[in-house]
């Protein structure tokens, strides 16, 4: 009597993506990125549209340690002022007299943490006249750390939506198709195969342009998230059916069928369930292309539209060659992008690693 | 009358461009509250005749003519949703090995309340106490641990108890047993035996045992039928059949067996 291969994520398997010690700090990184962007409210100095024009791509500030005469001090910032020179090219100036010291858990902007309490805490920040922009500002003066932190949430979360619902739509598409075989599968598959006959971008465009222009924020990141949810579950639907058809094979299907379960709960609670592993790293190695194309859609202005921010749209402020030379840090965000990607590949492959070593995934968004 | 009765039943298969009768006109019937053998080698069509019974059998398989009565009622007429009132809730099969026949990535008693879930209106706690009586019952002595256990972790006799403990958790009339000792050794087969005799008294269980070991079914069966090749040879009560039989192959059945 062997002992049955199918079996859950062994504990063994899982103490080995301990072992890794990238897809550990990989880990760790998304953490704080989603702590971030969860209490983004909190953790940026200013709201994500708290701008003085004044600042227009002024350089990220140095926090100082040291005061003039070298002695440790309480972390400070120097005020700036600006000048324009002859060719009308604003300059920024370290202005020493001004001292604006970091303020934690200080006063602010108001926000509504979660659209339900009401407060104005901040982590740190710098009392007015001064303002503290660590990463620098953007074009209309606006902190580029904030507008990471606020934008963090739309592009993270929008991974995590896009992927709920396309796995949702794709584990049960392919599992009816897969339990059922016959007519349900060929049509089923049809449908599957005509989504993925279109490439997906042009696709994501293409639905983008169904959205009625007057939509307003929240509608346009719903509408984004269905959008790009419908792109991804075609490829899924088709591997869960084939790993469906093998497993209604299997035994305890007929052992069920005979204790009169119905089709949906065996398909939900017996066969589903053992194409967890394949899912998890599925769902690891393809929330990167929903990161990525909702930063494409925002990216050509297709996305979430300013002020609102998105990791894909304050790139798009970067889109320029001067802006690019003249201030580098608003290129800031779309180093977040390729971290936040990187470690759900690389978190991606180490489950793989210890979950299952026969897998391949298909990549398709 | 009888619980079971089933009538001139043949199941054929697709093989190419013909078919292959894998049962042909069988006909036997399981009075209430006996245990009937149904007894054959390999390949003759008992396990065929057990899912045809509960109308599960495999795709290629179909049944071309013959009655199934359950109860006065015809299953083999029966509409899709009306045999699922009759799945676990008037009929239940246990299979040679509960290793397959329980899902492997839940706990056993999960299973087993999943049962009561779907064909009862228990409560959680209720259906907890339910798993618990349903194991004592078929004389597990730490239901608990069972329950909490996942399939590989029992051993095969406690894993055929758990599965005939899913079995009759909706009260069913009719137990299907697929070779339910095949893969136990002798003792623990002898304590499977007698605990499904205990349970036709106590729960007034009508039992279709499906079986190759005429051996076996001699200290349990009341009635035995004998398939060969898809065919009733020869069937009777069990102590005839066994002290005097008559069909060639019942002797060598009950020759192989001693
Ligand atoms: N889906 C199918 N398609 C074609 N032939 C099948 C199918 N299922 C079973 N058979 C054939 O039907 C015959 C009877 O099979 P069955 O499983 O009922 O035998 P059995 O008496 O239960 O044997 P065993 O003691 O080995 O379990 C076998 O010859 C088998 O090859
Ligand atoms: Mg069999």
């Amino acid at each position: 009597m062997s002992k049955d291969k199918h079996f859950v994520p062994s504990p063994g398997g899982l103490r080995n993506f301990r072992k890794n010690p990238w897809a550990v700090c990989c880990l760790i990184i998304l953490g704080v990125f989603y702590a971030g962007a969860f209490l983004a409210d909190f953790v940026s100095p200013y709201s994500y549209q708290n701008e003085d024009r004044s600042y227009s791509y002024c350089p990220p500030m140095e926090i100082q340690f040291l005061d003039e005469e070298g002695r440790l001090a309480r972390p400070f910032v120097y005020g700036v002022t600006i000048s324009f020179d002859e060719f009308h090219k604003r300059n920024y100036i370290i202005d020493k007299a001004e001292k604006y010291p970091l303020k934690f858990w200080m006063k602010g902007d108001t926000y509504q943490f979660l659209g339900l309490i009401p407060s104005s805490r901040h982590l740190f920040g710098v009392d007015a006249p001064g303002r503290l922009m660590i990463w620098g500002a953007d074009a209309r003066g606006r902190d580029l750390f904030s507008r990471i932190v606020y934008g963090g949430r739309v592009s993270l979360s929008i991974g995590l939506l896009g992927v709920a619902i396309s796995f949702t739509i794709g584990l049960l598409v392919g599992g009816i198709a897969g339990y059922y075989g016959g007519r349900i599968d060929d049509v089923l598959m049809r449908i599957c195969e005509m989504f993925m006959m279109i490439p997906g971008f042009y696709l994501l465009l293409a639905l983008r342009a169904m959205v009625p222009a007057d939509f307003n924020s929240v509608q346009v990141y719903f509408s984004i998230v269905v959008i790009l949810s419908f792109i991804g579950w075609a490829s899924l639907a088709r591997i869960i059916r084939g790993m469906c058809l093998s497993i209604r094979e299997r035994e305890f299907v007929l052992a069920a069928k005979v204790m009169g379960l119905s089709d949906f709960r065996i398909i939900v609670r017996h066969i589903l369930p053992h194409t967890l592993s394949y899912s998890i790293i599925a769902i690891m190695l393809s929330i990167p292309g929903y990161i990525l194309a909702e930063s494409a859609l925002s990216l050509i202005g297709l996305g979430i539209q300013d002020p609102y921010a998105s990791w894909g749209n304050l790139l798009s402020e970067a889109m320029g060659i001067i802006q690019i030379n003249f201030s580098p840090w608003i290129l800031l965000p779309g180093f977040f992008i390729f971290l936040a990607v990187m470690c759900f590949n690389v978190i991606g492959d180490a489950l793989r690693d210890c979950l299952d070593p026969h897998f391949q995934v298909d990549e398709n968004i | 009358m009888s619980l079971l009765d089933i009538q001139d039943l043949t199941i054929e298969a697709k093989q190419g461009q013909g078919r292959q009768a894998i049962v042909d006109r069988v006909s036997f019937a399981v009075p209430e509250q006996n245990i009937v053998a149904l007894v054959g080698g390999s390949g003759s069509g008992k396990t065929t005749t057990g899912l045809a019974v509960m109308r599960l059998l495999s795709p290629g398989l179909n049944i071309v003519s013959g009655r199934i009565y359950f109860e006065g009622n015809d299953v083999v007429a029966m509409p899709e949703g009306e045999l699922r009132r009759y799945r676990g809730k008037q009929m239940a099969m246990v299979f040679q090995e509960p290793l397959y026949a329980f899902n492997p990535v839940f706990r056993v008693g999960c299973q087993i309340e999943e049962v009561l879930q779907f064909h009862t209106d228990l409560t959680k706690g209720q259906r907890q106490q339910r798993v618990d009586a349903l194991l004592r019952q078929v004389e597990i002595k730490d239901p608990g641990r069972v329950a909490r256990s996942y399939p590989y972790q029992l051993s095969g006799g406690l894993r055929q108890r758990a599965m005939l403990a899913q079995a009759i958790a909706a009260n069913p009339k009719l137990v299907i047993a697929d070779e339910p000792t095949s893969n136990l050794d002798v003792t623990v087969q002898a304590r499977i035996l007698t605990l499904f005799k205990k349970l036709r008294d106590d729960l007034k269980l009508t039992v279709l045992i499906i079986t190759h070991d005429l051996g076996l079914v001699r200290s349990l069966a009341d009635q035995v039928v004998v398939l060969s090749s898809g065919r009733v040879v020869e069937e009777g009560p069990a102590g005839e059949v066994l002290q005097h039989p008559r069909h060639v192959y019942t002797q060598q059945l009950l020759e192989a067996a001693k």
